[in-house]
């Protein structure tokens, strides 16, 4: 038992991050309609950057300040602001799909970049050994369980940020914008500028949380933020319930939850092959059910924010 | 706050049901010690009271878990059978022998899909849930993930398989490489090129670790050692339908000998194409080429067969009574003969070796398990090439010195093979065969 | 021009053209049923594995082993957008969007379990090389781009000269008008299914053919799909098509001045500076709605 529950703090740990992945993502495409595909990218931005300055073990690239963490940090978070404003601005003029596919193809651009760019990404091979915060003040074994709280103590403070900005004048106007509501556009306000400040918000956000990822893994290779992060974070968004408040929680603890721990089910069994198979199935399942019979998430949106109610569209 | 609470109480309930749904798993897998495993494992741990010791302080009873952390399904999929079909040799003979102190040997399997962050929950499960008291298995990425974790838990882990050029300084302390590296499949190959007199080569690689590095090496041993003119050096990104461009490109200048450094899903096409535009040439082949996929497409009129390709791999040591001890017990299982690229005698040896270090150790306790580990691979110390033998002669109080199915295993002072071996394979039949054994150059190390 | 420019041409056209098929079935969908359908990468997949079991089990002419992957492909299109597709209808585009998400997971799977996770190559030869000039070019290649070609115009005859084609570019140029003028919107919805469908098995019997066989296909051509697609503009068939084969000629003649390393980074980095240049898509006729 003792040995589950230790296995179970990292996968709630996973879960926590991936949460905060969702809230960022609500954010920008729940209340500002921004459809990003590309949320690995901005993550991979501020996890490189973030290592890249922070590390000293690894002699063998042409950049290596060895700053200390928290700079690392705010590095990180600038990077992803920057390159979300460097996406936003072309891309955000026109909206929808044309968003939905830069940024997916902007993640791609980075992922390639990562591997090409050896001297400083040290290519495919990454970056493996590096220290973690408070490494020598929480001994080996407790350090996961350090993580796990760290991990949910910004898990709750991204929740109160997101509440605060949800109820926010701000939030109701993204909101607004979003539902292409007259009465937003009335107040003469710039819609293109606001969707743009989001975006770089958010784009900040997603590269401040990425050390916790690295953290978390304990080495940085351009295999790490493919796609699969993106669509794992919308999933668990679509599945908790967009545009609500509790439903990126919900659905990112839920989903990985149950997909992580269906590796204890499975055991060792030669039928392996087909049941990491069935675990795409069901997953796709999952989703084709809850966009059918609950289209708008195990939480709503209506119960978060009393006053707008609006069906899931953009 | 109050919506914080509520999401932490269903987290708990989520975690408690499958909590629940765990052990119940965990019984059925447990074929050997029954549940009598799973209570005397998490007794053990509450008594230390820390989550790290679950690998090292275990009960005295039940089965002694080997753990095998490897990609049962992904990109790593093919090679699993054959694997798991060498591991299944040893751990027959290990408890045919007796057991280890006494106890019989279960093997564990936990799949890291392949990926970074599967081998990551991987570990934690084979580690944290299963308990395991010694690794193997892993592949290059899964073993880096988990190089700190290894380090840290202090757990006796041996890379049956892993090339990596990280590896080529960061074992022997906890994890053992008992393969050669791709550091010396680079070497290997350059040596090629130069004993067949080549001058003039070009370079197709794959974006990808396993491949660049080695490539990295072929070319700075190449140009820098030997002299040669490296003339294309093209590169690029796996899972494309077609590469045509870059292979017009390295065949451009007329090359004596391409060098393909590939997994086989590019490679294969890389081929075909090749064949399609009928460029001629030879090619060399990284190790990761040499596999069934690759020369079947000799049946569908890919003419490299007979020599035209040429690869270098770690070929295993035939000649030895381990190899062939080993060699019809794993026909038995699989009905093929032990197949070098695949690394099934390297997976056998993994757990022979690790047995027999529990055994030289008296004790399953991690650093004491490890610190035998470089002793009983290298002289001197009695030769032994098997697990009885290797017992009968700790027993008698003497050093041993273990060669196994794929080499005489000896290592030096980062855990890493000192001299592997390697044979030079060529496509006969729509099948790779070694034709030759090759012994590496070491004027040519860089 | 040297030889190797004019070589690195007749690759792209070849990438192009199956690039062109793929993307122009996705398109057709997008304009018709109002979203973007990210299943349509397996449905790719689905006719590669299907072509290639008609070849190498059956044994049935290459040709003939297209023709019934089209066929079969086609009508699974239809049946899933009457199972999977229509109930969401009504929940918008975003619902929509991640109901294909989900059946892309769902028959990424089911192909895994049914045809397992190998990488397989058609046995088929592609014919003899024939050397033109400075260039040459292989009986296949040229089977392809004919092919393509051929299907391009039969698509555009059916558009333009039937009545049902002419009901789908109605209902394609505006869905709401094109209800309220009585058109049958439901068989305008199952010939678009089986057309699109159709051609996602066709492009994955070419990818196949050039390329090899394998479960990721799907996957990683969805990318590009997408980037043709948006880089047409959505709205034409022949932006589209053009696009495509844009597309394909940059990524093949891009490896003549920088390293083929950053091929997919080309796609993307021309996708990405249309927007910027034309952000309705180079090929779109007149500025299009917000979506």
């Amino acid at each position: 038992m003792t040995g589950v529950i230790l296995f179970l703090v990292g996968v709630v740990t996973l879960a926590g991050i991936y949460a905060i992945l969702a809230m960022i993502l609500n954010l920008e495409a729940g209340w500002a309609g921004m459809w990003d595909l590309g949320l690995a990218g901005l993550v991979a931005v501020g996890g490189y950057v973030f290592i890249i300055t922070t590390q000293t073990t690894h002699e063998d690239v042409v950049f290596a300040p060895g700053w200390p963490m928290w700079a690392g940090v705010v590095a990180g978070s600038l990077a992803g602001g920057i390159a979300a404003l460097i996406i936003g601005i072309p891309s955000l003029r026109v909206r929808g799909e044309y968003f939905l596919i830069t940024t997916l193809a902007f993640a791609e651009v980075i992922r390639q970049l990562s591997i090409n760019l050896g001297t400083i990404t040290r290519g495919t091979v990454g970056f493996n050994q590096f220290s973690r915060p408070f490494e020598s003040l929480v001994s080996g074994s407790a350090y996961r369980w350090f993580l796990l709280a760290m991990v949910w103590v910004i898990v709750l403070l991204v929740y109160l940020l997101m509440r605060r900005l949800g109820h926010s004048p701000y939030g109701r106007l993204l909101r607004g914008f979003r539902d292409n509501d007259p009465v937003a556009r009335s107040l003469g306000k710039h819609t293109n500028r606001h969707r743009i400040q989001t975006f770089v918000l958010a784009g900040l956000m997603y590269g401040a949380v990425a050390p916790l990822y690295v953290w978390f893994i304990r080495t940085v290779t351009p295999s790490l933020f493919t796609s699969e992060v993106t669509f794992v974070t919308w999933t668990a968004l679509v599945i908790g319930g967009i545009a609500s408040l509790r439903g990126p929680v919900l659905g990112a603890a839920i989903l990985l939850v149950v997909t992580e721990a269906a590796a204890l089910v499975q055991g060792s069994g030669e039928m392996a092959v087909v049941l990491a198979s069935v675990r795409f199935i069901v997953l796709g399942l999952v989703l084709i059910l809850v966009m059918r019979f609950r289209p708008e998430g195990l939480a709503k949106e209506r119960d978060a924010f009393a006053r707008a109610s609006r069906r899931v569209e953009a | 706050m109050k919506p914080g609470l509520r999401q932490m109480v269903i987290l708990a309930v989520i975690a408690l049901v499958a909590a629940a749904c765990g052990d119940a798993g965990g019984e059925a897998d447990t074929t050997v010690g029954g549940d009598t495993t799973t209570s005397a494992g998490s007794e053990a741990t509450t008594t230390a009271g820390d989550g790290a010791t679950s690998t090292a302080g275990d009960g005295e009873e039940g089965p002694i878990k080997f753990g095998m952390l490897i990609g049962v399904t992904g990109d790593y999929a093919p090679y699993y059978d054959v694997s798991k079909a060498g591991a299944d040799v040893a751990i027959a003979e290990i408890n045919d022998a007796g057991g280890v102190l006494g106890r019989q040997v279960e093997l564990v399997v936990v799949d890291n899909k392949s990926t970074v962050e599967g081998a990551v929950q991987g570990f934690s499960q084979i580690v944290d849930v299963e308990g395991v008291h010694v690794l193997g298995g892993p592949e290059s990425d899964g073993a880096i993930a988990n190089l700190q974790a290894i380090k840290d838990l202090q757990l006796p882990t041996i890379c049956p398989a892993c090339g990596t050029s990280e590896l080529d300084e960061a074992g022997g302390d906890y994890i053992w490489r008992i393969t050669g590296s791709d550091s010396d499949g680079g070497l290997i190959a350059a040596q090629f090129a130069r004993d067949a007199g080549y001058t003039r080569v070009a370079m197709l690689v794959q974006n990808t670790e396993g491949a660049s590095a080695p490539a990295d090496v072929f070319k700075q041993v190449f140009t820098e050692i030997i002299g040669g003119e490296v003339v294309a050096d093209v590169r690029f990104d796996p899972g494309q339908s077609s590469y045509q461009a870059q292979v017009d490109q390295a065949f451009a200048d007329e090359p004596e000998v391409v060098y393909v450094g590939s997994g086989f899903e590019a490679g294969g096409i890389i081929l075909t194409e090749w064949q399609r535009r009928g460029y001629g040439g030879g090619f060399l082949f990284s190790p990761d080429m040499v596999v069934p996929e690759i020369a079947a497409l000799t049946e569908q009129g890919v003419e490299i067969g007979d020599g035209v390709a040429r690869a270098a791999i770690a070929a295993y040591d035939t000649g030895s009574p381990a190899y062939e001890s080993y060699a019809p017990r794993y026909e038995a299982i699989t009905g093929e003969q032990p197949t070098p690229g695949l690394y099934d005698a390297n997976q056998y040896d993994q757990y022979i070796i690790l047995a027999l270090a529990i055994t030289a150790a008296g004790t399953t306790d991690g650093p004491a398990v490890a610190a035998e580990i470089t002793e009983l691979l290298n002289p001197p110390g009695t030769t032994v090439y098997s697990y009885a033998d290797g017992v009968a002669a700790i027993e008698a109080g003497e050093d041993i010195d273990y060669h196994g199915a794929s080499s005489s295993l000896d290592v030096n002072e980062f855990g890493n093979l000192s001299s592997p071996n390697f044979g030079e394979q060529n496509i006969v039949d729509g099948q790779w065969s070694q034709v030759a054994t090759v012994e590496l150059d070491p004027s040519l190390r860089p | 021009m040297t030889p190797a420019d004019m070589q690195n041409i007749i690759f792209g056209l070849v990438t192009g053209s199956i690039l062109a098929i793929a993307t122009v079935g996705f398109s057709m969908i997008r304009q018709t049923e109002g979203f973007i359908n990210i299943a349509h990468g397996q449905l790719l997949t689905l006719g590669a594995f299907l072509g290639y079991f008609f070849v190498a089990t059956l044994e049935m002419n290459v040709f003939l082993a297209g023709l019934a992957s089209m066929l079969l492909v086609g009508l699974f299109g239809v049946l899933l957008s009457i199972v999977v597709f229509r109930p969401v209808a009504k929940s918008g585009p975003l619902a929509q969007l991640f109901t294909s998400i989900g059946l892309a997971y769902l028959l990424f799977g089911l192909i895994r379990v049914v045809f397992g996770a190998n990488v397989t190559f058609f046995p088929t030869g592609f014919g003899g090389r024939l050397d033109l000039g400075p260039v040459n070019v292989t009986v296949g290649e040229i089977l392809i781009i004919v092919v393509a070609a051929t299907v391009v115009g039969l698509l555009a005859l059916f558009l333009t000269q039937t009545r049902l084609g002419t009901w789908i570019r109605a209902t394609a140029s505006n869905p709401e008008l094109a209800r309220l003028r009585g058109i049958p919107v439901n068989r305008v919805s199952y010939a678009v299914w089986f057309v699109a469908s159709a051609l996602a098995g066709l492009a994955g019997v070419m990818v196949g053919l050039i390329g090899n066989v394998h479960s990721e296909l799907g996957w990683t051509q969805i990318l590009i799909i997408l980037a043709a697609a948006v880089l047409g503009g959505l709205g034409s068939i022949y932006g589209v098509l053009a696009a495509g084969l844009l597309l394909g000629l940059a990524m093949d003649l891009s490896a003549l001045i920088i390293p083929t390393s950053y091929r997919t980074v080309v796609a993307f980095g021309v996708l990405i500076l249309g927007l910027l240049l034309r952000p309705q898509g180079l090929f779109a006729a007149k500025g299009r709605r917000e979506a």
